[in-house]
């Protein structure tokens, strides 16, 4: 990234202990939410930033609606590429809870791992 | 409610984007202007043919000759003579040269508001949306099985091209598709570089206001986050009375091409209705129309070709719309965004469509078109889903936009609640 600002990643900002801490914490406190870190790709150009990366989201809504609230959130225009990937895959499963993918795809912190992207320009 | 140009308004965060651009700069003026205009032209002119000139195009040299070559649903098998192509597998090689090819080009009327009469350096990849279009329409009107070697220049294919001339009345050219994206923001929309979905979401509102009879019973849709609604595409396709380009744009991994998604993107390029994909290397644009083992055939519009008045109907311009030698790349070379497209006809050839992506894992299928549904439904390698009813976002919004719990925050480690 250029000079305007490298921002270190959740991970590199917090280590690993902090993490695990976090989420024994929220869980006792929330039970029934899943942790999310949620990050923008950092070679993404033309999506703005989110303001917060941690969130917490009840465990019964599904990917989909996890992507029209972060879409809201950014205040994107319909036609605006986006895509919310996990792994290097993007998440296409709309149908499935956050619980169900939660189970699959936690990390060892106890936080689901998210980055989102949209489509780069070509010359 | 923003305007359409708020959103598009967004700076990109680095600006690369006109490294290789040969502005020319106002003309209007005294003589001597007029000659350090021509000067620049030329200067400009002389670095395109160096830079997209054809030298810098590959061989054409044919080594596997034991495998299958697909081309946008049709199958070919290598005869063993010859090292090219078009001496070895030359049906393979009509049907590549009978799409329509279109490639940068220079000295065209100026892009108003611009002076530009180039787009040599940035127009790639709305170049590679436009031959998108551009083999839809042929299907629609031409047929899949229009080969040059029979009609060379059937009147058809030729009003085709003419929808995709560099000059204001074409209707769906580069000066119309930049007269749309400069009311459409703020910012200077010529010159620019373009993303998949950005490039096709241009040519869709360009075929919506067109009153041109080809563009009247056809309509694209483009779905810019991995799900295609079947009851939208129902509605754009007003009961079928019109044909559908259906887009999807996806994204297949961040910084290159997730492995598990190289099988699919082939398997797309074998379908009936697959009408390729608009993506290319980091940065360089072209259009994917098959595949031969390992290596994706493209039609690639890095070609600096001077612009010549289609109605003069000379022949060797016509020539001009086709390319002599196809090009590849490899698979893991390509760019993960990209956009998948299909052209679809009728609701049964849309049924069908749904099946076989679903039958091949390429989506995630949850709608009730398909007979059977995917079985492995959670298995997470699909390029994207399908679903029969978008759920309405006020429903949403209601329900998850919780009140400002900021009282709570040093509790909740500071946690956003949704």
């Amino acid at each position: 990234m250029s000079a305007s600002g490298y921002i270190p990643s959740f991970k590199e900002r917090k280590n690993l202990a902090e993490r695990i801490r976090m989420v024994e914490d929220i869980k006792r406190q929330q039970p029934d939410k899943i942790p999310i870190i949620i990050e923008r790709y950092e070679g993404e150009r033309y999506l703005p930033l989110l303001d917060k990366c941690k969130y917490l989201v009840p465990n019964h809504i599904t990917v989909a609606e996890l992507m029209q609230i972060v879409r809201r959130r950014l205040q994107l225009h319909p036609d605006q590429a986006f895509f919310l990937l996990l792994n290097e895959k993007s998440i296409v499963s709309n149908s499935m809870t956050i619980s169900q993918l939660y189970q699959m795809e936690q990390e060892q912190d106890g936080f689901l791992y998210m980055v989102y992207a949209s489509q780069p320009t070509f010359g | 409610m923003k305007t359409v140009a708020a959103y598009f308004d967004r700076k990109p965060i680095e600006n690369e984007d006109e490294e290789e651009e040969s502005q020319i700069s106002s003309g209007n003026g005294n003589n001597s202007q007029g000659l350090v205009d021509n000067f620049k032209r030329n200067i400009g002119n002389a670095w395109n043919s160096l830079a997209y000139g054809k030298w810098r195009r590959k061989e054409d040299i044919l080594e596997d000759c034991n495998s299958q070559i697909w081309l946008l649903g049709r199958c070919y098998l290598p005869e063993g003579q010859g090292s090219s192509y078009e001496e070895n597998c030359p049906l393979f090689f009509q049907d590549y040269h009978s799409r329509i090819w279109l490639t940068y080009r220079r000295d065209f009327p100026p892009l108003i508001p611009t002076n530009k009469t180039t787009d040599c350096g940035w127009g790639c990849m709305i170049r590679s949306a436009q031959m998108l279009v551009a083999q839809a329409l042929t299907i629609l009107f031409c047929g899949r099985a229009y080969r040059r070697i029979s009609k060379p220049n059937i009147e058809m294919l030729q009003t085709i091209i003419k929808l995709f001339e560099d000059k204001d009345e074409a209707d769906l050219g580069l000066h119309r598709l930049m007269s749309i994206a400069t009311s459409q923001t703020d910012e200077k929309a010529v010159g620019q570089w373009y993303s998949p979905s950005r490039s096709l979401a241009l040519l869709r509102d360009a075929i919506n206001n067109s009153e041109h009879h080809l563009l009247q019973n056809v309509q694209i849709y483009l779905s810019a986050d991995n799900c295609v609604v079947t009851s939208e595409v129902e509605i754009l396709s007003c009961g079928w009375t019109k044909a559908i380009i259906l887009v999807v744009c996806v994204r297949l991994g961040t910084k290159k091409i997730n492995e598990c998604y190289k099988h699919h993107v082939k398997s797309v390029l074998s379908m009936e209705s697959s009408i390729g994909l608009v993506g290319g290397k980091p940065k360089h644009s072209v259009y994917f129309v098959g595949f031969h083992g390992d290596y994706l055939f493209d039609l690639d519009p890095h070609f600096a070709q001077k612009y010549s008045n289609l109605d003069e109907n000379d022949s060797k311009i016509w020539e001009t719309f086709h390319c002599q030698k196809p090009t590849r790349m490899l698979v893991e070379e390509m760019d993960p965004s990209c956009a998948v497209g299909f052209l679809v006809k009728s609701q049964t050839e849309f049924n069908q469509l749904i099946q076989q992506l679903s039958d091949s894992g390429i989506i995630e299928n949850q709608s009730n078109r398909a007979l059977k549904r995917s079985k492995s439904s959670h298995e997470g390698n699909s390029l994207f889903s399908v679903i029969d009813e978008r759920i309405p976002s006020e429903l949403m919004l209601c329900e998850y936009e919780t009140p400002n719990l900021a009282d709570d925050e040093d509790e909740l480690h500071g946690f956003e609640v949704v």
